[in-house]
């Protein structure tokens, strides 16, 4: 089933056309890669999804529902989560707070139940309502419809989530230290970890492999590929890094100067003549 | 309708509204090359003018000639700030460059305070007295008239320093893009320097001028209300454009002068909350203000 | 010697945390009994003074800068006109006290929520406007309140220029055993000279009630915004403060969340006011202008952005700076002539430009430097629950959801 259908997407900043009659699809829980020359129009295509640029004309449908109607602040609400080509942490919070403020859409705390603290842990309930003598049975729905008000069990249990979370990218170890100073490979991961927090339906990575070695690029293809699985998400890949998009994608999609010139699944992208032409040029 | 009355009003907003469009130039000056406001502005322009008092009070300069003593030292002066306070921080992060700038502020405010007392003190009058025209209680003074002279003439030499020299170039260069002002090799670091200390300068003729009104006395606090008009004659005008610093300096002097003496629910002491307004309209709706360039941010 | 290491959340940490707050409570404790009169600390020949007037006075400013601590320490948006909500709350409670007879700690009922509303309404700019220009403007609505108290239109309830006083006293009540504590703290051997002598006189009884009804108000303060710190809103704001944009695609709804910051912060500015004419007993326009708002900016900077204790540092250095700059007479080879004046000042702006260059942080920052050569207090991780995530696809199959499979599930993983 289509996750995201595009259909007609064209993108005009005044004279120039970033993106041209762009039309295609990504199905469910799959890996979508989408490649081209630079300037050929994927991070515009990115932000039209994101809902930083509104198209000059064309469709965006996600999940059913029209996208092209919702700001960029609702679209997590959605599912749809993205990672920036050029990192967009917060420095001066811990790895954790970063990952924890992924799951912000979900979540329901307000500044009036944050600063009193309303809704005490269960085990506090649990207490305070035994001394006085309630019957078990009223105990028990009177605590289920307060223990989870409020703050403390909440935060909790994101706090862990968050922890798993970074535990399974590896990053225990920075949990607690500020986000700002950390290695750039380490950073990539956390943004990650940041997304997945926020339970995607629609996962995009934008460029994820910029500035990592050999290795770590493999590490990352490998953690891609079993996030998708064990999350349960779809994903769109934007990269440059040939060997990676063509091992872990299922289908690609390749851009030229704002169009579509080829899709399909990798081996037959690769041999096609106008991705090769777009690529290398024509021979002299 | 008093015809004279509005007369007197329009003159008054004259004499006002230059003092303003000088500090806003000053203001404009420094945004242009750096997209900074400076908060103290007026207590640098304040401190000029009290460094040309003491030339002409203590050391028999005469006043002229103190003046333009005062403007170079303020400008010298004004360059040390910039490479040695300025410099260091990120022009992207706001809030060094604020703290920085209050800290100046209050530095500056203080140490005029400490150095020359708190007593106000009889600036010498730079113009000849008396009115040019004398129409009943619509009385246009002489300082009126040589205020605006001056700022016109500061307009006309900025102009012309940025338009046909050397360092006028590398400065319009600099404050229409750093980074290719970098790559073809202008030395920005001594160009910006060049703008604070050209920004100084006009702040401190400008104080000096408004020292010299007949009705006003010099003492430390005398330029605060005067930053927040200038600030808001600056955004009025557009915060890049040299001549839009005088339209806006006239039109907030012409507000406070004129338009909030006719509007009989607007009581007199709110002229300072009718700039604070104006200043707040103008970075909302049209940030460009009249005469400058809009921002496109790339996102 | 290496810095001890304590486990977060371990029983060392509980005596940790319970020595350091049983501390600062018998410090409060102290401090309203040594300082109740007029204490002085006598250096190089000059008098500084140190009372509970001048302590009842920073807990006012600790406020306040508490409230920009919510707006610029962990929002980042530079609003500079916290000293019209100072100025705002303590006419509310100058009029309604004085004119209405309320109590004073009543009156908060309604600066509260008018300060939040009026913070909201002024904090509307910054939804369109940052940095420097946000800055400018709420400087100037700071400059204007002056001129706002002083409107013939509202002399009534304003008294103008005058200053409106108010005459009603807040009185120690009985049941409070103040002249016990006073003796037991005389008799301590040798201190005991600092704690006065005798039974404390009725003025210096209401002074003590007055300090401890100003510390537990700051006391909910403080509890109140440490909560909301720790919390999904804070880490909204502190998303808006690092990187706008990102916390937009994260989620965050930044016209919401800054009017909050905004309406929370002011409202504290206007608690602040509040115990400010608590302490004066009169609220004069000239009190609560530009000046007063620069203050602030030097206390929260001075102290530390970002940071809550850096607030109580904060309030205690603007309300005692000034005031001892001034009672300098002599410092060694600097003539006479040149501490006489506004030195403190002066001062101020040298250390908030000092800071800025060698310790951002405030002098927090330097505090945590020298606690870490000590303590460091390490946190552990949190234990994992029942998360959700962690199942695969093929695990839930059915509608009701397996508990038992769960956290068999996670028991693998954990391991």
């Amino acid at each position: 089933m289509a996750l995201l259908v595009a259909d007609g997407i064209t993108v005009r900043f005044g004279g120039v056309k970033a993106l041209d009659n762009l039309s295609f699809e990504i199905q469910e829980n799959q890996i979508l890669g989408l490649i081209g020359p630079n300037g050929a129009g994927k991070t515009t295509l990115f932000n039209v999804v994101s809902r930083i640029y509104d198209p000059t004309e064309g469709s965006l449908t996600f999940a059913g529902q029209d996208l092209l109607k919702k700001a960029p602040h609702e679209i997590s609400g959605l599912g749809v989560y993205r990672t920036f080509q050029n990192l967009a942490l917060w420095p001066r919070m811990s790895v954790l707070d970063n990952v924890t403020t992924g799951a912000h859409t979900r979540t329901g705390q307000n500044f009036f139940t944050a600063m009193t603290r309303l809704g005490l842990k269960e085990k506090t309930w649990e207490k305070g309502l035994s001394a006085l003598r309630f019957k078990e049975e009223s105990r028990q729905k009177f605590i289920s419809a307060m223990a989870d008000v409020g703050l403390k069990k909440e935060e909790e249990d994101l706090k862990a989530e968050a922890f798993g979370i970074l535990s399974e990218l590896g990053l225990e170890s920075v949990a607690f230290q500020p986000c700002g100073g950390l290695p750039y490979g380490t950073m990539k991961r956390i943004e990650l970890a940041r997304a997945l927090m926020g339970h995607p339906k629609l996962l995009m990575l934008d460029e994820p492999a910029t500035g990592l070695t050999h290795s770590e690029v493999e590490e990352l293809s490998e953690v891609i590929t079993r996030i998708r699985k064990s999350y349960d998400v779809t994903i769109l890949l934007v990269e440059h890094h040939m060997g990676m998009v063509m091992s872990i994608s299922e289908h690609v999609v390749v851009l030229d100067f704002g169009s579509k010139i080829a899709e399909g699944p990798p081996a037959q992208v690769q041999e096609d003549p106008e991705v090769i032409l777009a690529y290398l040029g024509a021979p002299a | 309708m008093d015809v004279q009355l509005l007369l007197a009003r329009i003159f008054d907003g004259l004499a006002n509204g230059s003092t303003y469009a000088m500090v806003a130039l000053a203001l404009v000056i420094i945004y242009k090359a750096t997209t900074l406001i400076n908060f103290a502005q007026g207590e640098m322009a304040m401190l000029g003018a009290f460094i040309a008092y003491t030339a002409w009070f203590n050391f028999g300069i005469p006043m002229w000639g103190a003046v333009i003593l005062a403007v170079i030292l303020s400008a010298i002066l004004a360059a040390l700030v910039e490479r040695v306070l300025i410099r260091p921080f990120d022009p992207a992060d706001h809030l060094p460059l604020v703290i920085i700038t209050l800290g100046l502020f209050l530095g500056i405010n203080s140490l005029a305070g400490l150095i020359w007392r708190l007593d106000p003190l009889r600036f010498p009058e730079l113009f000849p007295s008396g009115n040019a025209i004398d129409w009943g209680t619509a009385r246009l003074s002489w300082y009126t008239v040589f205020t605006v002279a001056t700022i016109l003439l500061s307009l006309v030499g900025l102009t012309l320093l940025l338009n046909k020299t050397k360092v006028g170039l590398a400065f319009r260069a600099v404050s229409s893009n750093l980074e290719s002002s970098q790559l073809v090799g202008i030395k920005v670091g001594p160009t910006l320097q060049f703008g604070w200390a050209l920004a100084a300068g006009v702040g401190t003729l400008g104080a000096c001028v408004f020292a010299a009104n007949p009705v006003l006395q010099l003492e430390p606090s005398y330029m605060l209300r005067v930053l927040i008009f200038a600030s808001a004659a600056a955004a009025l005008g557009g915060l890049d454009s040299l001549w839009g610093a005088l339209a806006g300096g006239l039109a907030v002097g012409f507000v406070q002068s004129v338009v909030v003496q006719y509007i009989p629910w607007v009581p007199n002491q709110m002229s300072l909350a009718a700039a604070a307004v104006v200043l707040l309209a103008v970075l909302l709706f049209r940030p460009a203000g009249f005469f400058g360039t809009a921002q496109v941010s790339r996102v | 010697m290496a810095a001890k290491k304590i486990l977060v959340g371990s029983a060392q940490h509980r005596t940790y945390k319970a020595v350091v707050w049983g501390l600062a409570l018998l410090a409060l404790v102290l401090v309203a009994f040594a300082f109740n009169d007029v204490g002085q600390i006598t250096l190089f020949d000059n008098k500084y003074n140190l009372s509970l007037t001048r302590i009842n006075k920073a807990i006012a400013f600790i406020i306040a800068i508490l409230g920009l601590q919510v707006i610029i320490g962990y929002t980042g948006q530079i609003a500079l006109g916290q000293s019209f909500f100072f100025g705002l709350g303590a006419y509310i409670t100058a009029y309604l006290v004085q004119d209405q007879n309320w109590g004073y700690l009543s009156t908060l009922a309604v600066v509260v929520p008018a300060c939040f509303i009026v913070g909201v309404i002024l904090g509307l700019p910054a939804l369109r406007i940052h940095g420097l220009y946000l800055a400018l403007v709420t400087l100037a609505f700071a400059a204007i309140f002056p001129s706002l108290v002083r409107l013939d239109q509202l002399f009534d309830i304003t008294n103008g220029s005058n200053g409106k006083s108010v005459e009603s006293k807040l009185v120690a009540p009985d049941w409070l055993p103040l002249d016990g504590i006073a003796g037991v703290l005389q008799g301590i051997p040798y201190f005991g000279q600092f704690f006065g002598d005798g039974d404390l006189s009725s003025r210096e009884a209401d002074r003590v009630w007055k300090y401890m009804l100003f510390v537990a108000v700051a006391a909910v303060c403080f509890w109140l915004v440490a909560n909301l710190v720790k919390s999904r809103p804070g880490r909204a704001m502190q998303a808006i403060r690092d990187n706008e944009a990102s916390a937009a695609v994260s989620g965050v709804d930044l016209a919401r969340t800054k009017s909050m910051a905004f309406g929370v912060g002011s409202a504290l500015g206007g608690v602040g006011g509040t115990v400010y004419v608590m302490e004066l007993g009169i609220a004069s326009p000239d009190d609560f202008s530009q000046l007063l708002a620069i203050n602030f900016i030097v206390g929260l900077v001075v102290g530390g952005v970002a940071s809550l204790p850096g607030a109580v540092v904060g309030g205690f250095v603007i309300a005692l700076i000034p005031d001892w700059a001034s009672s300098t007479q002599s410092v060694g080879f600097v003539p006479e002539r040149w501490l006489q004046g506004p030195t403190g000042t002066l001062f101020l702006g040298a250390l908030l430009i000092l800071l800025t260059f060698f310790l951002p942080g405030g002098i927090v920052a330097g505090g945590r430097k020298l606690k870490a050569k000590f303590v460091s207090l390490v946190p552990q991780p949190p234990d994992l629950p029942n998360t959700p995530t962690a199942i695969t696809t093929d695990d839930a199959v059915d509608d009701d959801v397996d508990l038992d499979a769960i956290e068999r599930a996670n028991q693998v993983q954990t391991t």
